[in-house]
């Protein structure tokens, strides 16, 4: 090659036609070079690179690694003491305090209650309210005794303190035992459990997984064709104040529908002695023919079901017993309830049968109960204000931990995926949820405002759900980056080689040029 | 570097390269060998395929046919209606055929192609089906052994009846019945992707049915595949059917394997049927009887034809039915156009074949040993190779002249025969034939006959070499252009024009020889007379050449081995040939004649022309050297 | 007045719980099923290749279909996936039928089917999707898999596979990475309790061996390098009607009811190599239980869990009256006229079913009692 010749040694370096040549031709190879390095990559870099969002990881394991120490359970109790007590509402919380770290170690500073004093300007129905009331010997009650009285229509108790206990501290663990294994008893159950990671003992699956839309589904299953009326509509207005308690918690929607020849998938046994069909208890768990009953609504939200099944033997006056079980009513976990429905009179052949309100209403009764084990209320106390509270601050908790989960899950995620793309919109989503949750937390710090937050803590619960889910993040999961090598070789080999051989002359032009410059010197 | 370096260092230390450029000439010769022997060793063991179903969706042979007694009935009714039309006029069978089609509920229609008698066909719209692919049974009504084609007709119309009752086609079912199956065949098919009206969308693939008089019962059958130009139709066509005529206890012939053979599978059976299906491929289409499936070649159509053999059973016409209807049961089931197995192959026997990637080889080294011949006769010439770049010109020249020779004559030819009316056609045919093979014969004999001062025209050396050359490098161009397309052609030409890539060798052997000869006795007896015996000999030798070189012309002649291969395939001397040659690009677009025309010829003409007019005078210096240096 | 005996409260609970007959010992336990903590199930269900030929993919999952349907998991909770162009194909001599059997005694198609994917959009996307539940917000519901952490899915996959991938429907293929991948993201979002993961195609032991998610058990066909193969085919419709494993395992299957007791390895034992004519494998390290204590119908029924427990009576009630009894303003329903027939009252007895006859004298002896108790136990629990 006679241009390498002339381009080696020192003989040529003076000729300023050979530098010119030899400097446009470095500069040649540098411009390329910096196209390549410039353009060339940034451009590979973009169309071939995986988008991936950075997410608030910090945020979130502080999050979720503090989460208990960031929620503050303040529970207000009005108290209502009369003169006649010898107790004050300073020892009482003291009381209290010592009772409720005793029981709850790891509940200092998560949950607490706040005893006030003074109950008079206070709606029952909106506070908790606890009524002392002292009873005294009287001519005719000789010897009264301590009971207590929790309301069933608000959120107000009522202790009578009797002689034999009014002193002070008696009191203060009588108050105490019935606000911490009365009053808040499953719900500080539940929350220890949430705490732990485990399910509630109350729990048992059967509780829906929580959802901000509900769908109520009554249905009537009749074994044979023979028409029915059912006054529902009536009944169901029933459900109508307990809803409307659980309207931040979430929509329901109620649907009703009668079926007709919906027969069991499995024929049952008559028994002669009882005079009844009996229903084996070990057959419930198969009761509901999917094949053929269509339970399907279609709907995005979570049904729950309530079925009352109207077997063909009521018109021959046989009724349907379950084995071993009073009742005609079973609970299905996470879906619903189940009630067998026998005619107490016989029916006629030819009357048309009707389902009156008389008849439905035990049956609706029926339902709410397990509508509300379904949903996780405590059980106790009976006031559906207190469950409803109790609910709230359960499921508020729930949802937070439950969304820190989730975010948690996404990152780790993102972290074992390499080739997986973390979408702008995936991130935005976090940081709502994150928001959400901090939402919740200063609501609940605020105003102990427990039903707005629990809403808010449903809302970061589904803004990481859809984190989680977001669409764009599937597409490029299976597009393994030999793949993408293979598209772009073709293109960069040549082109490659090309370059890598011109800067190493250009390196060895250098090298050589220095050495000739040194020896000049 | 340095290793490629030492390499030819070597070589030139050892003069390889003027010992090989010396070798040329066997070393071609050793190649066409290895060709032969190539295409010998497909038949041994190992080096075949048995067949197989390469397309899934095939399923041969995985359905029950139902068509049995009860339609054999049928079939007999049919018959021996059809019997009493064997002496009416094409137009009467048509109109009762038109009206038992049409009775079974078929639309039915007419091709008139202008030459010869009308082509009914009808069409069987798939009821569920959408109506964009076919299948065609074609039944003729004469077969390509001339006789009325009895049962095949028959057996059409009753599975047109059994065919119109079922609801799983896919595809629609086009039922063809042309005179012959020649080019009445051929230009239905060809109006069918053009003109014609009714149509049921593109044909996948096609029977043709040919079942003579042979009664209710038959012993075997025979199955045509070649077609046009080198094209086959699908292997997994063949196997299918094969495969379902195995399941019916059916033997197939192919490559007219005579009945008692059927069950012998050894390698001269194999052998035959390879070299004959070889033959048959290059032939085909320049036949007057052909089996009528290459008249669907070039649509892409994958087209058999079937033939039931004998009389005597023990099958009966029923079989050959449920072989079609499974077989349309298969291609039925077909979701694309055939394209799994191969379209390139030899058949060995009816279930072993070799693949084109295994017969190949054969071609290439044909096509090798041509092109170093061509490369042989130049470095050989003893001509500088500026003296060639000079002639380049006027080679060129010559060759093109020559070529359109035989373009005018590939046009004018087939002309002259097409517009003679038919009954004068083999007499135009059979002149034709004479002029061009007397006119070869003078000029393969005229090196013999010819004296010097008659050669009113004359090829200086670079010309003469460079003619040969081109013309044997013509060849082997020719031979790599067509050894995929029609692998058979290109082989078949090859091999009968071998014997050109001898003519130089030995002519500049003998003359080689003659000079060397004469500078000996020049040396030996200086200024006395030469020896009148040793002349006689050395001209005796000279002649040896000449007659070789003559010989060799004349086998290696197109025309010549037309009139040879004419008088073993057909009664007519090769005229029938000569006219299929002729006559098969305007009636089935065969292109074989102008391979011929325009390949073969021009290169013997090439080479015959430098034989007779040219000039192999051997350099006598360099003669002397080379004799010098081998003693 | 609404005075709460809290006695009885406290005290049936106390008897409930020494009188429950269900509480079993952990031993006890052990030996009886190992219980599944599910509450729902749902099986996917997917035949990646279309074309009639291969009609017995088709069959494979739709006789799976059936047999799930059968054994009680709802349309709803099932998930099918198929090219669905067998039924319908005009090759097929009986239109709008598919056939698992040459005696053409069931047919598959005959029962209502729901297609949740059909067609072209049996593609790999769609199936991670529906695996991740990655979708359009307006998907619909019965196209999704929603599942939750309680959970158990049945996978099943037929078609034509490879080592480590399977074709979809000739156009694409997934491979066993993205599977496992999929199945991690399930995991981490709990999106299931357990998987029971079940290929039907060549090679097919190869697809699970990538999984590395816990709670799956998985089975496969035929190892690598081995095909896996049809069972018969029926000479009328003129193709292969099933595939040699599944038809073993639906012959099986078929033997099992809604409430059997039948359990996986019953199931596996059929999986030989006399029957399939391939080598079947079985992986069960993800798996924690014991697969000879796992019933069928946990992946392939849907057995739901019931309660009977007792359940209040008066909640509607209390929500619709105010102390007095009187009903609340906002209730517009007509005063319920035969309710006063029911014992509803606050303090009725009929609150608890243990202990329904119990005079006022012994309830206040019960009551003293039990609030000595308590403080007995208050007192000895602050010295503690």
């Amino acid at each position: 090659m006679p241009q390498t010749v002339l381009n080696d040694g020192s003989l040529n370096s003076r000729d300023p036609v050979q530098t010119t040549i030899q400097t446009v031709r470095r500069i040649i190879v540098f411009i390329v070079l910096l196209l390549v390095v410039g353009f060339g990559y940034p451009v590979f870099f973009f169309t071939t690179s995986i988008y991936r969002a950075d997410l608030p990881v910090d945020e979130i394991n502080e999050f979720s690694q503090f989460l208990k120490q960031k929620i503050h359970y303040k529970i207000p109790v009005y108290l209502d003491i009369p003169s006649t007590i010898q107790y004050s509402t300073t020892e009482a919380q003291s009381h209290l305090n010592e009772a409720l770290s005793k029981a709850y170690p790891e509940f200092a500073d998560f949950w607490t209650i706040d005893l006030i004093e003074g109950a008079k300007d206070i709606d029952p129905k909106e506070e908790y309210v606890v009524r002392f009331e002292y009873v005294p010997k009287t001519s005719e009650n000789e010897s009264p005794q301590e009971a207590i009285e929790i309301s069933p229509h608000s959120k107000e108790s009522k202790l009578f303190i009797t002689d034999a206990i009014n002193k002070g501290t008696l009191v203060g663990h009588f108050l105490s035992s019935v606000l911490i294994d009365m009053i808040f008893k499953e719900e500080l159950a539940d929350l220890s459990a949430v705490l732990a990671g485990k399910q509630s003992s109350a729990d048992k699956n059967i509780v829906l997984p929580y959802s901000a839309n509900y769908n109520l589904v009554f249905s009537l299953f009749v074994e044979n064709g023979r028409s029915i009326d059912w006054q529902i509509d009536q009944s169901i207005r029933q459900f109508q104040p307990i809803l409307d308690k659980l309207s931040h918690f979430a929509n329901f929607s109620i649907s009703t529908q009668v079926q007709y020849y919906s027969k069991l998938s499995k024929d049952l046994t008559f028994n002669e002695s009882r005079g009844a069909y009996i229903l084996q208890e070990s057959d419930l768990a198969t009761f509901i023919n999917f094949g053929d009953w269509n339970l399907d609504t279609h709907d995005m939200n979570p049904s729950i079901n309530f079925i009352i099944y109207f077997p063909e033997s009521n018109y021959e006056s046989k009724p349907w017993f379950i084995e071993n079980i009073d009742s005609n009513a079973f609970l299905v976990k996470q879906w619903g309830g189940v009630y067998i429905f026998n005619k107490d009179r016989p029916v006629l052949n030819d009357s048309k049968v009707s389902l009156v309100e008389s008849e439905l209403n035990p049956i609706m009764e029926t339902f709410a109960s397990q509508l509300f084990q379904l949903l996780g209320l405590p059980s106790f106390p009976k006031s559906p204000y207190m469950r409803i509270d109790s609910l709230s601050r359960i499921t508020l908790l729930k949802n937070l931990k439950k969304s820190l989960d989730n975010l948690r899950s996404l990152v780790k995620l993102t972290e074992s995926l390499d080739e997986i793309s973390i979408p702008e919109l995936t991130k935005e989503h976090v940081l709502e949820s994150l928001s959400f949750i901090k939402n919740a937390l200063i609501k609940l710090d605020v105003s102990q405002d427990y039903h707005a937050a629990m809403t808010l803590s449903a809302q970061a619960l589904k803004n990481s759900d859809r984190a989680f889910f977001e669409k764009e993040m599937v597409q490029q999961a299976y597009f393994p980056s030999e793949h993408r090598l293979a598209v772009f070789l073709p293109l960069l080999g040549p082109v490659g080689s090309i370059l890598t051989i011109a800067l190493l002359k250009l390196l060895m032009d250098l090298k050589s040029s220095r050495k000739s410059k040194k020896k000049t010197e | 570097m340095a290793l490629a370096e030492t390499i030819s260092r070597k070589v030139h230390k050892l003069g390889l390269v003027p010992k090989a450029i010396k070798l040329l000439p066997v070393i071609s010769f050793l190649l066409a060998v290895a060709s032969v022997s190539w295409l010998l060793s497909l038949p041994l063991d190992g080096n075949y395929r048995n067949t197989y179903i390469s397309e899934n969706a095939l399923m041969p042979s995985q359905v029950t046919s139902y068509f049995r007694e009860s339609e054999w009935n049928i079939v007999r009714g049919y018959r021996g209606e059809l019997e009493f039309l064997e002496q009416t006029s094409n137009e009467q069978r048509n109109l009762k055929m038109e009206k038992w089609l049409n009775d079974i509920g078929l639309v039915t229609a007419y091709h008139h192609n202008g030459f010869t008698k009308d082509t009914l066909y009808a069409i069987m719209h798939a009821p569920r089906g959408d109506d964009t692919e076919a299948m065609v049974l074609t039944v003729p009504w004469i077969t390509s052994e001339g006789e009325y084609n009895l049962g095949a007709l028959a057996l059409a119309a009753a599975l047109a009846r059994y065919f119109s009752r079922m609801s799983i086609w896919s595809k629609n079912i086009i039922f063809v019945f042309p005179e012959d199956s020649h080019a009445a065949l051929r230009s239905w098919v060809a109006a069918y992707h053009t003109s014609l009206e009714n149509t049921a969308g593109s044909i996948e693939a096609a029977i043709v049915l040919e079942y003579g008089k042979n009664g209710d019962y038959f012993d075997y059958y025979e199955m045509f595949y070649e077609g046009l130009n080198g094209q086959l139709p699908n292997l997994d066509l063949l196997n299918t059917a094969n495969l379902i005529g195995y399941h019916e206890g059916l033997h197939c012939s192919i490559q007219g394997t005579p009945g008692e053979e059927l069950t012998k599978n050894t390698y001269f059976t194999r052998l035959r049927t390879l070299v004959r299906g070889i033959v048959a491929l290059t032939l085909s289409g320049l036949r007057r009887n052909v089996p009528g499936c290459e008249s669907f070649s070039g649509w892409q159509i994958q087209a058999i034809t079937i033939r039931a053999k004998g009389s005597k059973g023990p099958h009966d016409v029923t079989q050959f039915g449920r072989v079609v209807d499974s077989t349309f049961r298969s291609v039925n089931n077909l979701l694309e156009k055939f394209h799994q197995s191969f379209f390139f192959y030899l058949m060995l026997s009816s279930k072993n074949f070799v693949s084109i990637a295994t017969y190949l080889p054969s071609a290439v080294f044909l096509a090798v040993s041509f092109a170093l011949s061509s490369l042989g006769c130049l470095l050989n010439s003893g001509v500088e190779a500026s003296e060639f770049v000079n002639n380049i010109g006027r080679l060129l020249t010559i060759f093109t002249l020559i070529e359109l020779g035989g373009f005018m004559l590939s046009l004018l030819l087939p002309l002259l025969t097409i517009n003679t009316p038919l009954e004068l056609q083999d007499e135009v045919v059979l002149q034709i034939l004479l002029v061009l093979s007397i006119f070869t014969f003078i000029l393969a004999l005229s090196p013999l006959t010819l004296k010097k001062q008659f050669k009113f025209f004359k090829l200086n050396k670079p010309l003469t070499f460079g003619l040969i050359s081109l013309s044997l490098f013509f060849i082997s161009m020719l031979i790599t252009t067509l050894l995929i397309v029609h692998f058979s052609l290109a082989l078949l030409v090859g091999f009968l024009s071998l014997p050109l890539t001898f003519v130089q060798p030995i002519i500049t052997q003998g003359l080689r020889e003659k000079s060397a000869r004469a500078l000996e006795e020049d040396k030996l007896f200086e200024g006395s007379k030469k020896d009148p015996l040793s002349q006689i000999v050395s001209l005796g030798r000279a002649d040896k050449a000449k007659i070789k070189v003559s010989l060799l012309l004349i086998i290696s002649s197109p025309f010549f081995v037309i009139f040879l291969a004419g008088s073993y395939f057909d009664p007519e001397n090769g005229v029938s040939l000569m006219r299929g040659l002729l006559t098969s690009w305007s009636e089935l677009q065969c292109w074989t004649w102008y391979v011929v025309i325009l390949g073969w010829f021009p290169a013997w003409l090439g080479i015959a022309l430098s034989c007779v007019f040219g000039n192999f005078e051997v350099d006598y210096s360099a003669a002397f050297n080379d004799t010098k240096k081998e003693i | 007045m609404l005075v709460i005996p809290v006695v009885i409260y406290i005290l049936s609970l106390l008897t409930a719980i020494i009188a429950d007959p269900n509480v079993v010992t952990t031993d006890e336990a052990e030996t009886i099923i190992s219980e599944s903590r599910h509450t729902n199930n749902w099986a996917v269900l997917v035949s990646t290749s279309r074309f009639w030929f291969n009609y017995r993919h088709m069959a494979n999952v739709l006789s799976l279909y059936r047999t799930v349907k059968r054994l009680g998991i709802p349309d709803s909770q099932i998930i099918l996936m198929l090219s669905d162009d067998i039924a319908c194909n005009a090759r097929n001599a009986f239109p709008g039928t598919v056939f698992n059997n040459m005696d053409q005694a069931l047919d598959l198609y005959g029962d209502s089917i729901e297609v949740d994917y059909r067609g072209y959009e049996v593609t790999v996307e769609n199936f991670i999707r529906l695996l991740t539940d990655r979708w359009d917000p307006d998907h619909p519901r019965s196209k999704r898999l929603l599942t939750d952490e309680n959970s158990n899915i049945f996978i099943y996959l037929t078609g034509h596979g490879g080592n480590e991938f399977l074709k979809f429907q000739d156009a694409e293929e997934i491979g066993s990475y993205d599977i496992a991948d999929a199945f991690e993201q399930m995991h981490e979002k709990k999106r299931y309790n357990e998987i029971f993961f079940m290929i039907d195609t060549c090679q097919a032991n190869t697809m699970y061996e990538r999984f590395y998610s816990p709670n799956i058990l998985a089975v496969g066909s035929s190892r690598l390098d081995e095909s896996s193969y049809s069972h018969h085919s029926d000479m009328d419709i003129g193709v292969a009607v099933i595939d040699r494993f599944t038809y073993y395992t639906l012959d099986f299957l078929e033997k099992v009811d809604k409430d059997s007791k039948q359990t996986m390895d019953k199931l596996f034992d059929v999986y030989t190599y006399q029957n399939v004519h391939s080598n079947p494998g079985i992986r069960t390290d993800l798996f924690k239980r014991d697969v000879s204590k796992v019933l069928i119908t946990d992946f392939l029924g849907n057995v739901q869990n019931v309660v009977v427990d007792d359940v209040e009576k008066d909640i509607l009630y209390n929500a619709n009256h105010d102390e007095k009894g009187e009903v609340l303003a906002q209730n517009e329903s007509k005063p319920i006229v035969s309710y006063s027939t029911i014992q509803i009252s606050f303090d009725s007895e009929d609150d608890s079913h243990v202990l329904t006859e119990l005079s006022p004298e012994f309830q206040r002896l019960a009551g003293l009692l039990t609030l000595l108790f308590v403080l007995a136990l208050w007192l000895t629990a602050k010295q503690a």
